[in-house]
């Protein structure tokens, strides 16, 4: 009709008669769009990376477990000490057909997590280091967790005190066990907080001391293992890679360790030293004539000497020794003093000496506490304190892309689920008649599972002991699965599925329920969690802030049409067309405006997703799941963007179009009243 | 019938804590194609009547009554409508859609209204531009136009729709007096063969000598007929 065009023509030709205020409010709706497409985009790139990190390494989509289990399932460890207990799924293979017939799930993994050590590296120097580290920076969160580390060590360490016995003298042990107990002493680690950064250096000082040393020759590391179908796992989750070694065989049994803590606990210690020294210095442009934590550190590093002049034999050491001298241009004759000294680098000295360990004395020491394809004993706590080995073969190590340089995570380390059964204190078939054969034996009636275990492997879980006395039932391997993790094709539907899942495991009373990566990835999860929270409230502002000045820009710019609005309401013309004539101008300014802007925004996304956005803190490779962030941008940023600049413009316009209608129409004509 | 009357009509501004009283009282009767000229010092309530008359503003007391119908009690449609198809108004200070030019603002009644084809519409808005005078300038915009062809091209749109009643609030001002002269006569003749009411405020002679009925009013009452 008529009118229609009437109301269209007039809406254009005013915006091109107002060419520059057109153009002013124009470009402040771009800009508006620019931001709300841009930072979305980002936000959400952040998003799917931190979660497919989680995802994607361990976690799969949904979490199945027990519906009774004392503790919550963290896959990642908690904030809390000791191990969980998340009870067991009593039929896994039910579970895995109810799950695997939902459309949309690609594929149920089942699960295992618990906690083994082995010996290798003095984890509580890390500790200690990470400790002194939080206080110096006042870092009380850092710290908090740090604390919780330590006392778990020293708890272990009190309980394991067995091994205490092989490191040294009577006078000593006792010692030691008096140290012990004072750290295990109710209260001890109170005095460690940012309250008085004075006592709580005293006391990692004392801990230094007393407690380091036990660790230091005992080298009891520990590691959060997860027992999985490992043929299933390598191929189902995309971020697994092998860094050494090579993949756990289809059938075999053997552990992947994971290459951080094989780095860090495994590798010698002045190899270590080095490694984070060069790091600091030559990547990080860090200065350790400026930073006392560093020269602390080559403090440390010159009386580790020993941890390489033991492990050469008479022609190794020749060999380094001439290379030092000819290096340091010295011409000292005792190994230690020459090495002492090579060891005492400075910032000017650091590559060259790192790269002359490398090249001289790495291919003549063992590198690895725990070299790759060795069997080592895996070490399982029971819940009644006995402790088992599980002979277990290093096949590699391996890393999850985008978390290699996490700090969050702790690193999880894989083993196949025979493995973690046995660690867990359940006995596989073999054992069980082996059990069955010693208890004909022995002649024993009626013996409980603890004791029997005992005597096999010196500890487990009480369970009932006939399960274990029925030979027949050895026969057929049932495996030990405390979760199932669900991979599902599309990251959209995770809640939807969730829903459906947990309604068929509930119709089937399989006694397990659901829960979503983000619970059950445990303090991951809720960093995750935060740190969106963090996101989505600045993202809030910088919205909230740039509506505020589009609906200024707006409200401006149809107050200086109210007379103009009086003029037409005189000649005659409705309320509503002169509503529909400005908003009208609005919708066009905005859609040419909104498109320039979402334009911008999709062409500066992708710029920034060929280059990449560099995580320039550890906690941004988190987020980013890797160095960069490639970030991606789709129809509905662009789409929301448009739509919301859109209707803040509209809304912003129909407030004072309606009042301008509504006021007679020499008053309107007047002008601002 | 009368066409407009007014009752008692009292128009009041609140300027700050103060009331100007614009208008204070006024009575009167306006008969179907009438030829009025409402005379006045300046400020004494010429533009506050035409605007009342008009339906662009609304009285504080009494009753106005344009074409049978209590404007008091309309809605603001029905008083729009009647705006659009009853009245056609010749502000003091022109009040042209800047956007628009000659040939649009003219039009722009007669779109509001849809009454006439295109073609009709087309011929009614250029024979009225050329009665004002304004060929010449047909497309341009407000901006571009002297005072007094902005006069006219708002005589051109009030004149446009042929309303039963044109207001025109001192329409020949701005204009000198050949063309003040020719508009008074265009009026003159729609008043004559069309039988259409005008109502004009002026303080020009020449314009009053045309007039046949002249209503004085000052400070807002009428002092004499
Ligand atoms: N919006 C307004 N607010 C306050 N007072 C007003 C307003 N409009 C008009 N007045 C006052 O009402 C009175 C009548 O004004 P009006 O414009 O009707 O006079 P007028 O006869 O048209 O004058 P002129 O010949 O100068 O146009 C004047 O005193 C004027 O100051
Ligand atoms: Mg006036």
């Amino acid at each position: 009709m008529t009118l229609a065009r009437l109301i269209v023509r007039i809406a254009v030709r005013s915006l091109i008669a107002h060419r520059v205020k057109s153009a002013f409010v124009g470009l402040i709706l771009a800009v508006g769009t620019f931001l709300v497409a841009f930072f979305g985009a980002l936000l959400s790139s952040i998003e799917v990376a931190t979660e497919s990190a989680i995802t994607e390494s361990i976690a799969g989509h949904l979490q199945i477990y027990d519906k009774d289990a004392r503790d919550p399932l963290e896959l990642f460890g908690g904030m809390g000490l000791g191990s969980q207990d998340v009870g067991e799924i009593p039929d896994f293979e039910a579970v895995r057909e109810v799950a695997a017939a939902i459309d949309g799930v690609a594929a149920v993994l089942p699960m295992g997590v618990t906690n083994a050590t082995i010996f290798g590296r003095n984890e509580i120097d890390t500790v200690l280091e990470t400790l002194r580290e939080s206080v110096r920076d006042g870092d009380a969160a850092r710290l908090a967790a740090a604390t919780a580390r330590a006392k778990r060590i020293v708890e272990s360490l009190a309980t394991d005190s067995a091994t205490l016995d092989a490191i040294g003298e009577a006078g000593e042990v006792e010692q030691m066990r008096t140290a012990l107990s004072e750290a295990t002493a109710p209260g001890f680690w109170d005095a460690l907080d940012l309250a008085d950064p004075g006592a709580a250096m005293s006391k990692l000082d004392w801990l230094d001391a007393n407690i380091a040393p036990m660790a230091n020759d005992g080298r009891l590391f520990y590691l959060r293992v997860v027992g999985t179908d490992l043929d299933l796992y390598q191929r189902e989750f995309d971020r697994f890679y092998v860094v050494k070694g090579q993949p756990v065989p289809p059938g075999e049994r053997g552990i992947l360790i994971s290459d951080r803590s094989y780095e860090e606990f495994v590798k010698n210690i002045v190899a270590r030293q080095l490694d984070v020294l060069r790091r600091a210095v030559v990547e990080r442009g860090e200065s350790i004539a400026a930073d006392p934590l560093l020269q602390d550190r080559v403090k440390r590093l010159t009386k580790q000497y020993r941890r390489v002049s033991f492990q050469l034999d008479p022609e190794g050491a020749r060999v380094v020794a001439d290379a030092l001298r000819a290096h340091l241009g010295s011409t000292e004759t005792d190994f230690d003093a020459l090495l002492r000294a090579f060891l005492a680098v400075d910032d000017a000295t650091i590559a060259a000496r790192h790269a002359l360990f490398y090249e001289v004395i790495a291919p003549r020491i063992t590198l690895y506490e725990i070299p790759i394809g060795q069997e080592i004993p895996l070490r399982g706590f029971s819940k009644s304190g006995y402790i088992r080995a599980v002979p277990s073969r290093v096949w590699g190590t391996f890393e999850t892309r985008g978390l290699e340089k996490a700090s969050v995570e702790q690193g999880v380390n894989l083993v196949d689920l025979d493995t973690f059964r046995e660690l867990y204190g359940k006995m596989g078939a073999a054992q069980l008649a082996e059990l069955s054969d010693l208890k004909r034996e022995v002649g024993v009636a009626t013996v409980s599972r603890d004791d029997a275990e005992a005597a096999l492997f010196g500890g487990g879980p009480a369970e009932p002991v006939e399960a274990a006395a029925a030979p027949t039932q050895a026969a057929k391997e049932v495996p030990l699965v405390l979760n199932a993790a669900v991979v599902l094709h599309d990251r959209q539907r995770v809640q939807e599925l969730m829903g459906v899942l947990s309604e068929r495991l509930e119709a089937a009373n399989l006694g397990v329920q659901v829960v979503d990566w983000q619970e059950a990835a445990g303090v991951l999860g809720q960093l995750a969690f935060v740190v969106r929270l963090v996101l989505v409230i600045s993202l809030a502002i910088a919205f909230g802030v740039s509506m505020i000045i589009v609906n200024n820009a707006m409200m401006m710019a149809t107050l200086d049409r109210v007379p103009e609005i009086g003029t037409i309401r005189a000649v005659g013309g409705q309320r509503g067309i002169v509503v529909a004539i400005v908003v009208l101008e609005t919708v066009l300014l905005a859609l040419m405006a909104g498109l320039l802007g979402a334009g911008l925004a999709v062409l500066a996304i992708w710029k920034l997703g060929e280059v990449g956005i560099p995580a320039v803190m550890d906690a941004l490779v988190f987020l980013f799941s890797g160095d960069r962030l490639y970030p991606v941008i789709d129809a509905q940023h662009v789409g929301f963007s448009m739509a919301v600049v859109l209707v803040v413009a509209v809304l912003s316009t129909l407030y004072p179009a309606v009042l301008a209608a509504r006021v007679p129409p020499v008053v309107a004509m007047r002008g601002k009243d | 019938m009368a066409i407009v009357q007014l009752q008692g009509v009292v128009k009041e501004y609140p300027l700050g804590k103060l009331v100007v009283s614009a208008l204070r009282g006024i009575d009167m009767t306006i008969e179907r194609g009438e030829f009025t000229v409402i005379a006045g010092p300046s400020g004494s309530g010429k533009t506050t009547l035409l605007n009342l008359i008009g339906c662009v503003d609304v009285a504080t007391r009494g009753t106005v009554l344009v074409d049978g119908q209590d404007t008091g009690r309309l809605s603001d449609a029905d008083l729009t409508r009647l705006r659009l198809h009853k009245l056609g108004f010749i502000f003091q200070s022109f009040n042209l859609i800047n956007v628009l030019d000659v040939h649009q603002n003219v039009e722009f009644p007669l779109l509001l209204s849809g009454t006439l084809t295109p073609g009709e519409r087309d011929k009614r808005v250029r024979s009225l531009i050329d009665r004002v005078g304004l060929t010449e300038q047909l497309i341009q915009r407000p901006a571009e136009l002297s005072g007094g062809q902005r006069q006219r091209v708002a005589i051109a749109r009030a004149l446009v729709t042929n309303p039963a009643i044109v207001l025109a609030d001192e329409p020949t001002a701005n204009l000198d007096s050949g063309t003040g002269a020719s508009i008074i006569e265009l009026m003159k003749e729609l008043n004559r063969t069309e039988g259409t009411t005008f109502i004009f405020s002026t303080h020009d002679h020449a314009v009053m000598s045309h007039a046949r009925r002249i209503v004085k009013i000052r400070d807002g009452a009428v002092e004499s007929e």
